[in-house]
């Protein structure tokens, strides 16, 4: 249903450097202010009547004002979800049961495991990765709270997908989410790529892997249709998506990728401008755009690659992020500015 | 030291034989459990010795139902024997009586085999009154109580003691018994006396006697010379089961396990009191599989960090699996 999710990108920091980041943040960590969080729920409530918040980042706990964030969502009778990468989740916990409305309302936290041992998920993320996400995992039993996996596949992992699904299942997860690496537009997409024939197969062992486990196992936008004519969640409106600068962006995906600076066509509007009423018709006229120049496209034959068949890589392509070909990626690099001069980040 | 004749342990009475005989497991055992005047009526159990000169026999009449280390148990409907060729015990169920037959070779002093056919014996009698034993170390935290279970050498005595600095009360280090009334599962205390080895000893400041050193290479020390902690004699609230490995990584891991893999391992760990023969065996099964029901359970391999840091170690442990002490 349209208008169901509104989520947030809280924050731009993260402990991590995983090599299949889509951020690219600037220099300076960036946070989005509470009382615009605050207001966007509300506008959200009062005429889109959504009843859901989620929260991404970076890693969102590491918002200074994550708890009051929470709180907004929850005294306006939001139920939540959030991604994180697991670390520190002692806090986590702590502040979850600091209030137990926070509780009552998350509906599961979605933590990220990029591979079924520690060396192949700690080679992707950082060292002590894994153990910090098995501590979580531990927590979330303990404390009764829901959890589930999202696994970003590609060649440094794709080998143990079932096994990754046999864990988060062992481990207790409500269901493992396989999500298609796009391209970063850093050095390790060249290490990291499949390609579009590879990624077909690796479909067919999800779906393979889905009928033989109990859990859940989520297939989200971006793998291979054969209908190129695909309209994704986001694109139908189910999700509002703030970025961490106040803005309604298409999807998760566009958030902090890097990007043709002279090419905006993908930025909705800056909530600091306008209202999440304005912003969504805005967003209507996009999608719309996108929708009829894609049509033409195909009318025209214009999708020849295999590539074009993955809805999310078409979208990237179309508006100038970094995105698959058959010879690997293309588009615009990514700048990691923060990476080349670490900056302290709260926490 | 003069100990008392009748004991209720766990409510269950005991008598124990008029005479003192060195090296009795049940001295530790029964040491903390109060003294029962039983007046004229009889105990729940009744523990009997008898001498011999003459090795005891291996009984022919009866079929033998599980072998454990050097001894071999028997059994029929109200009866089983456990023998080691030279001692046996009997347990008669009908009588509740637990004799134990002692050949005149181990003189009074009770060898390290019969001390632990007296353990046996006297779990395979407890189950008469629905009490059930755990291959396991239990250690409480306030309302919480972790169980860490799992067969020998898997580092449940080293884990206990390294939890005990944050912890409340102790159920047992060895095995732990428990009852389930069909709805929630209370633990019960064994206090027998536990084995550490040398590394484990040095970790912790325990002094041991070397010349106490067993063919195991351990050293048995009474509970309350240990632990920190009082004695608890049972616990009923939340229970957490910790299925401990040694992985000798530098930090220890905590992982959840499934139900049903948590049932594997704890009938691992009961394989000896749930075999086929020996009674009360699909109660005993029912209770296992509510005690995992009930429980958490987790899979924690072991780090070295335990042993060189126990205090901060066990308390990230312990935070692992949700009890903040």
């Amino acid at each position: 249903m349209a208008g169901d999710w509104i989520t947030f990108e809280l924050t731009d920091r993260c402990q991590l450097t995983c090599k299949h980041c889509l951020r690219d943040p600037g220099k300076r960590p960036t946070d989005l202010p509470l009382p615009l969080v605050r207001s966007s729920l509300e506008q959200a409530k009062c005429f889109l009547r959504s009843f859901h918040a989620a929260f991404t980042g970076g890693e969102p706990v590491l918002h200074p004002e994550f708890s009051a964030i929470l709180d907004a969502a929850v005294d306006l009778d939001y139920t939540w979800h959030m991604v994180t990468n697991g670390q520190r989740f002692e806090r986590v916990i702590d502040t979850l049961l600091e209030r137990p409305l926070r509780k009552e309302k998350l509906t599961a936290l979605t933590i990220s495991l990029d591979g079924a041992d520690e060396a192949t998920h700690d080679a992707i993320r950082s060292p002590g990765s894994y153990r910090e996400v098995m501590k979580a995992a531990s927590l979330c039993m303990a404390h009764e709270i829901p959890f589930a996996f999202n696994t970003t596949l590609h060649a440094k992992n794709v080998h143990q997908l079932e096994s990754m699904g046999l864990l988060a299942s062992q481990l207790g997860a409500d269901r493992i989410s396989f999500i298609l690496f796009s391209a970063t537009g850093t050095k390790h997409d060249a290490e990291l790529y499949l390609s579009a024939r590879q990624w077909r197969n690796v479909m067919d062992r999800i779906d393979r892997l889905a009928e033989a486990l109990t859990i859940r196992v989520n297939i989200p936008e971006g793998f291979h249709r054969k209908q190129p004519w695909h309209v994704c969640a986001p694109f139908t409106g189910q999700q509002i998506h703030v970025d961490v600068h106040g803005r309604v962006i298409l999807c998760c995906q566009h958030a902090g990728i890097p990007r043709d600076p002279n090419d905006n066509r993908d930025i909705v509007g800056s909530l600091y401008e306008m209202n999440l009423a304005e912003a969504c018709r805005r967003f209507l006229g996009i999608v719309h755009r996108f929708q009829e120049d894609k049509m033409l496209a195909m009318e025209r034959g214009e999708l020849k690659d295999d590539w074009d068949y993955f809805p999310c890589n078409y979208c990237m392509k179309y508006f100038g992020k970094p995105y698959w070909t058959s010879e690997g990626a293309a588009g615009p690099s990514a700048i990691r500015a923060r990476r080349k001069k670490r900056l302290p980040v709260l926490g | 030291m003069n100990l008392p004749r009748f004991v209720s342990f766990h409510d269950v009475v005991i008598e124990r034989p008029g005479e003192s005989l060195d090296a009795d497991a049940f001295d530790a055992l029964f040491r903390p459990f109060e003294p029962q005047n039983c007046g004229n009526s009889r105990a729940d159990i009744t523990i009997v010795v008898e001498h011999r000169k003459e090795p005891f026999p291996v009984p022919s009449d009866l079929p033998p139902i599980f072998y454990f280390g050097h001894v071999q148990a028997y059994g029929a409907d109200d009866v089983s024997v456990i023998s080691d060729r030279y001692s046996r015990l009997d347990l008669r169920f009908d009588k509740k009586t637990l004799t134990m037959g002692l050949c005149p070779q181990s003189e009074k002093s009770l060898p390290g085999v019969t001390q632990a056919m007296q353990h046996l014996g006297l779990g395979l009698m407890l189950r008469e009154y629905g009490i059930f034993g755990l291959h396991a170390a239990g250690i409480c935290f306030g309302e919480h109580a972790l169980l860490l279970i799992g067969d020998c050498r898997v580092g449940k005595t080293t884990t206990t003691l390294a939890l005990s600095v944050h912890a409340t009360g102790f159920l047992g280090d060895d095995r732990v018994l428990f009852r389930n009334d069909g709805k929630t599962t209370t633990l019960f205390s064994y206090p027998r006396e536990f084995h550490v080895d040398d590394e484990t000893a040095k970790a912790f400041a325990l002094s041991v006697d070397p010349s106490a050193r067993s063919m195991e290479g351990k050293y048995a020390l009474a509970p309350e010379h240990v632990f920190r902690v009082p004695h608890q004699p049972r616990h009923r609230g939340p229970i957490t089961l910790l299925f401990p490995t040694i992985l000798g990584d530098d930090t220890s891991l905590v992982v959840p396990m499934t139900k049903a893999r948590a049932y594997g391992e704890l009938l691992v760990a009961s394989a000896l009191t749930s075999v086929q023969g020996v009674r009360h065996r699909q109660e005993n099964l029912d209770g296992l599989e509510r005690l995992v029901n009930e429980g958490r359970t987790f899979e924690v391999h072991l780090g070295r960090d335990l042993l060189q840091r126990p205090e901060q170690a066990s308390k990230e442990l312990l935070r692992a699996v949700g009890v903040y002490p």
